[in-house]
């Protein structure tokens, strides 16, 4: 392993690799930050363009640009409440209050800070434990997927702080949405009324620039309309600069034991082919609140944003552990990867790591580089943009960030069905703002819906529609403990604290 | 009689010249070639092969460009070129779900709505076990099958994996499957790896990386012939069976193109998918090259086509 350690440095660090991976970190930033654009469209397009390249150059760009998308999602989440990117969407919550009370760079710093964290946390690991956690992994068939989704779902109740039953209904209507479509298990065709484009169920990136983008959009329209002044930032009245404040000594040491955990759970969370990243970040941000019980989660809390930021950046790594170790992509853009591998002649699996040492250590130290270099690179381009965007008129900014959600929705597949899509979730996350309904139970069941309906069908294979495969599976039965636990925490306090009310 | 010569020359003239017009007309512009599938998949990349080989070489120095309309299972793009004008401008990657979908869904559209160009490549169904399975062979599979309950994960329902795994059965007088649907090839691996099935059907170059390193074990192949990358793995036909299934790829254009424009266009399509330039560059990116004609790859699909005909009734009362 150390020889290929120092070959992998070998590769890495040719001038040609590290020009393509400070190229793709600057790429990744960017396309992160803009809402609309992401990773995985951004290496969908560039794929082709690695053809001619050497492996060094094609992998050191796209590394640059899976590694540091994560982190320039969160920045329009800060500052404006739209996330660039889906692993960015917890960060608005703590992210954007904070912003609003005039310490965006502090929050920025919170994000750029975590980050790092994460990123070189899930890099190390990568790097040391890959081959065992990939066989950890395995444990997960498909009850166990259920029982994970039934997880994450119970995060769900932490969220509901005051309101049970707006939580309830946001969680529903986001479970009928993942209904819409094709049901794998039996290919049977639901809600969908004719439309082929409705085959695949409702994209969940359109649905997220819609339930974010347009609904600020359609709220700044509607402040305009009331004759309100529309509320100037900070930099616009004063004309400061922003600029990105890491966290002092203190609050370092505030942040770690969250830093931490987050980045554990991202690790976690990653490794498992197909769990999701949507999954890590709110299972973050859930833990974190229920460790600082005492914090106002939602109101600006620092924890509330190195959580997810923590958590997603560590997911970025360690998604590259199955398709590494195993040649199983863990995501979307993991599969991307895969393909790129392939293109470039490289096998994917064991036999990456016996065959072609110094590859496997060259991707895995990039990993760790990119996300070292990432920190300067990133706090430079927070303080230009920043600066930029906070300086902008809100009405004008608000032009820009339609235009890119239109262009975002539609070049995912090259279809306006996904701009209406978007509208759509525009309009409903509007009226959810309006009468005060909770977006994350949406968001989340519409994903995890999906994930628990298919796994508990899959799993009814195992004996003979027996609900009792989810126990005699000790890992399942685990899971549904935890699950239990994490359900149960949030009852059994609030009846004590009833009980004690009565008794008082 | 003279001004009659003259007139029937003008006319061969002017005959001949709008023949050789159209030819020459053809293109005067660049050639969209939609790819129903998100960017960075196999027929994307494929096909993205394809284009750049091509370059400005053919088609009087037009060029093929790549327009990704995915969704649906593929539907959408179907739709979209069956749809579009027929005009020359406008081809299809046809892969196996210009058969499968118009048998299996509500659309608007048949295979008999696209006319093809040819096939560059087939990626043959391969049948695998995890490594520690106790099936060494496609008959001890088989054997024990048909009494007893397999798990069988395929990339999901009405896919073309989990039809050949019908047909097997059929053919084997009915084996008790217990499907588990994946939604992605990388699912049914860690499936494999992690023994959550008995068995899995797939597509073999999704398999090779890890039947070299011995992490799950081939049983047969649906290829015609063994395959150099697994020569130990048997074809379905040497285990009994009579299957040749895979994967395939090529290219079509709408069944309405007129006949010259579709006759030039299997010409210059015939020259590129033959040409080195194309097939090495297929090669250096581990990408199953596999040649058809116009005429055979029609024939070939239309039989795909009518064998699938023939278990629909099966797939739907599932």
């Amino acid at each position: 392993m150390f020889e290929g350690i120092l070959a992998g440095l070998g590769e890495l660090a040719q001038p040609i690799t590290l020009i393509a991976l400070l190229a793709g970190t600057v790429l990744g930033l960017i396309v992160g930050s803009l809402p609309g654009l992401n990773d995985s469209i951004t290496m969908a397009v560039l794929i082709p363009v690695t053809f001619g390249m050497s492996r060094e150059m094609a992998l050191g760009l796209l590394i640059g640009i899976y590694c540091a998308s994560a982190t320039g999602g969160s920045i329009p989440a800060i500052l404006l409440k739209i996330p660039g990117t889906a692993s960015a969407t917890v960060t608005a919550f703590d992210g954007y209050p904070l912003a609003q009370q005039g310490r965006a760079g502090e929050a920025l710093g919170y994000a750029v800070s975590s980050s790092t964290f994460g990123g070189i946390f899930s890099a190390i690991v990568l790097l040391f434990l890959s081959p065992f956690l990939a066989k950890q992994a395995l444990r997960f068939g498909p009850p166990e997927y259920f029982m994970l989704a039934v997880m994450g779902m119970s995060t769900v109740i932490g969220m509901a702080g005051k309101n049970i039953a707006k939580n309830v209904l946001s969680m529903t209507f986001g479970l009928l949405i993942s209904c819409i479509g094709m049901s794998t298990q039996t290919g049977r065709m639901r809600f969908i009324f004719g439309q082929v484009n409705l085959m695949d169920g409702i994209s969940l990136i359109p649905m997220l620039i819609g339930l974010f983008g347009i609904t600020s959009i359609l709220e700044l329209i509607e402040s305009i309309k009331q004759g309100d002044e529309v509320e100037m930032s900070d930099a616009l009245k004063n004309k400061t600069r922003v600029r990105v404040k890491l966290p002092d000594k203190e609050m370092r040491k505030r942040l770690l034991p969250i830093w931490a955990q987050s980045g554990l759970i991202g690790n976690i969370i990653g490794i498992i082919p197909g769990a999701g990243m949507i999954m890590a970040i709110f299972m973050a941000y859930d833990q974190a609140q229920r460790r600082r019980p005492h914090l106002k989660f939602g109101t600006g809390v620092p924890e509330g944003v190195a959580a997810p930021e923590a958590a997603n950046n560590a997911v970025v790594a360690s998604s590259m552990v199955p398709l590494l170790s195993l040649g199983v992509p863990g995501n979307s853009t993991s599969a991307l990867f895969l393909g790129a591998l392939t293109i470039q002649g490289l096998k994917t699996g064991p036999s990456l790591f016996s065959d072609t040492p110094e590859m496997a250590y060259m991707i895995i130290l990039g990993f760790l580089l990119c996300n070292i270099i990432m920190l300067p690179l990133a706090i430079y381009y927070t303080n230009v943009l920043a600066t930029a965007v906070l300086r902008l008129k809100r009405e004008i900014l608000s032009g820009i960030v339609l235009a890119l959600c239109v262009t975002g929705a539609f070049a995912i597949s090259n279809n306006i069905f996904n701009i209406i899509i978007m509208i759509v979730f525009g309009i409903v996350g509007y009226f959810f703002n309006k009468y005060k309904i909770p977006q994350s139970p949406l968001i989340l069941s519409a994903i995890l819906g999906t994930m628990m309906e298919s796994n508990f069908l899959k799993s009814m294979v195992y004996e003979q529609g027996s609900l009792l495969v989810f126990v005699h599976r000790p890992l399942s039965l685990i899971l549904l403990i935890i699950s239990l636990i994490f359900i149960g925490m949030p009852i059994f306090k609030g009846i004590r604290q009833r009980r004690a009310a009565v008794k008082q | 009689m003279k001004k009659i010569l003259a007139l029937a020359l003008a006319l061969v003239l002017v005959l001949s010249l709008t023949a050789g017009a159209l030819a020459a007309n053809f293109p005067t512009k660049n050639i969209t070639i939609v790819v129903p599938y998100d960017a960075g998949g196999g027929v994307d990349i494929t096909t993205r092969v394809l284009t750049e080989a091509a370059g400005k070489d053919y088609f009087n120095g037009k060029s093929l460009i790549v327009e990704n309309r995915g969704g649906g299972g593929a539907v959408i793009g179907h739709t979209y070129v069956a749809n579009s004008k027929a005009d020359g401008y406008t081809l299809l990657a046809y892969t196996s779900a210009v058969v499968n979908n118009p048998q299996l869904k509500e659309v608007t559209y048949t295979h008999n709505s696209f006319k093809t160009l040819g096939m560059v490549c087939f990626d043959p169904e391969i049948i695998v076990v995890p490594a520690a399975s106790p099936f060494q062979t496609l008959q001890d599979l088989i054997d024990y099958a048909k009494e007893n309950k397999v798990i069988a994960a395929t990339p999901g329902n009405s896919t073309a994996h989990h039809i050949a795994a019908i047909r097997l059965s059929n053919e084997f007088g009915g084996l008790q499957f217990e499907y588990l649907h994946e939604n992605s090839a990388a699912m049914q691996t860690t499936d494999l790896l992690g023994g959550h099935c008995d068995v899995a059907f797939m597509a073999a170059s999704e398999t090779f990386d890890n039947v070299l390193n011995g992490s799950i074990r081939a049983l047969a192949i649906g290829s015609e012939e063994r395959i150099e990358v697994v020569p130990d793995v048997p074809t379905m036909k040497e285990c009994g069976s009579a299957l040749v299934v895979g994967a395939f790829r090529g290219y079509a254009c709408p069944a309405g193109v007129p006949d010259d424009v579709y006759q030039y266009l299997v010409e210059e399509f015939d020259k590129i998918i033959t040409s080195e330039k194309f097939i090495n560059s297929m090669n250096e990116k581990n990408i199953p090259y596999a040649y058809m004609s116009a005429a055979d790859f029609q024939a070939y699909a239309d039989a795909e086509s009518a064998a699938l005909a023939e278990i629909v009734p099966m797939l739907k009362g599932e």
